[in-house]
């Protein structure tokens, strides 16, 4: 009875432990996870220095957002946000990310002006810019909307878009996506969950 | 000048912790009708290109029994500076000029990122984290007040 009662204690104490060891596995993404992942066509834009396509990136996770370097509150607190999560990570979980800032207002952004925008923020973030038709192409594959909007009659006008994240696989799948806001740490973590399971 | 500000900012308030009494609200004068605080400017780099912009962020309580309205705001670091409402609506974030924003009485409104911003454009000088900029706000009744404004850090 003794043997069977330590039995027992030992069975429940082994299968209490396997069932905290399997919610040590269970990560709960803070962005929206895709499954299966979402395939998207490549493309290629163009950065200060020549043609840059989604496919040069095959080997790193690619976290892609849409803006304009006019747009002086969302796009630099979300670009600031990406530099912060990129700095929480040790140099070789950083080095498998690439940040893109695709720009949805190439009349005013330049490839050479968005690049540069891009590096104040992190010095490995790249720029893309090109014709508005490539922009647009690229954009509605990945589901971001994005308008201009006129506000005066002297030409002034501001770019209305989608405020997200995407997250691409090392297969260029569209595998996490980022609602506005989300806390640095929180990019940071579901990064390195990003990173384990690819 | 009826208006009596009173400027309260983080670094003031941690410098007095020693001497806190328990609250963190500040002390007003009887005579305070607005209140400014948390006052702040994102960084920015390479003005010399004449075409980079920031925007600036903060809090105004109206103690007063009637609503106020902000209806200009000048900042001797930007070429112009503008009055935004930001808001994100069906997932697309939208910004646009505000001819004014009203307070309402006893009331707070927040100036802040994803919200109602003053956008600094065409930055005559850089902003770099620890500096200030005086931002000049101008209301319905033809009252202004010079708000200086701590510049923070990109990075969160």
């Amino acid at each position: 009875m003794i043997f069977n009662a330590m039995s027992f204690r030992g069975s429940t104490v082994l299968a209490i432990s396997l069932i905290a060891a399997a919610g040590c596995t269970t990560y709960e993404p803070h962005g929206t996870l895709i499954e299966p992942p979402m395939q998207v066509p490549d493309f290629t834009l163009e950065s200060g220095t020549g043609d840059v396509s989604r496919s040069d990136f095959e080997a790193k996770l690619v976290a892609m957002f849409f803006g304009f370097t006019h747009c002086p509150d969302i796009c630099p607190d979300t670009m600031a946000r990406l530099a912060h999560a990129l700095r929480q990570l040790d140099a070789d979980e950083a080095a498998q990310i690439q940040v893109l800032l695709v720009s949805v207002d190439p009349e005013r952004d330049t490839p050479a002006a968005v690049s540069t925008y891009a590096e104040r923020f992190h010095p490995a973030f790249i720029g893309l810019s090109g014709p508005s038709e490539a922009i647009a192409d690229v954009a509605s594959g990945y589901g971001i909307y994005h308008a201009r909007v006129p506000l005066s009659d002297e030409g002034d006008y501001t770019v209305d878009h989608t405020p997200a994240v995407v997250v691409l696989n090392r297969q260029g799948e569209t595998v996490l996506i980022w609602r506005h806001g989300i806390a640095p740490e929180d990019m940071a973590a579901d990064l390195r969950f990003l990173l384990r399971r690819s | 000048m009826s208006r009596l500000f009173v400027f309260v900012f983080l670094i003031l308030g941690l410098g007095a912790c020693g001497q806190n009494r328990g609250s963190y609200a500040p002390v007003l004068d009887p005579d305070t009708r607005l209140e400014v605080s948390d006052a702040w400017a994102r960084a920015v780099t390479g003005s010399d290109t004449g075409r980079v912009h920031s925007a600036a962020y903060f809090t105004l309580m109206n103690h007063t029994t009637e609503a106020v309205l902000l209806v200009e705001a000048r900042a001797d670091a930007a070429a112009r500076t503008e009055i935004h409402e930001a808001w994100i609506e069906d997932g697309i974030a939208r910004m646009r000029p505000a001819e004014q924003v009203e307070v309402p009485a006893g009331e707070a409104r927040s100036f802040e990122p994803g919200g109602a911003h003053l956008m600094l454009m065409d930055l005559r000088r850089d902003l770099e984290a620890g500096q200030s900029l005086s931002i000049t706000l101008r209301f319905a009744d033809g009252s202004e007040e010079v708000v200086p404004f701590e510049v923070r850090a990109l990075a969160r």
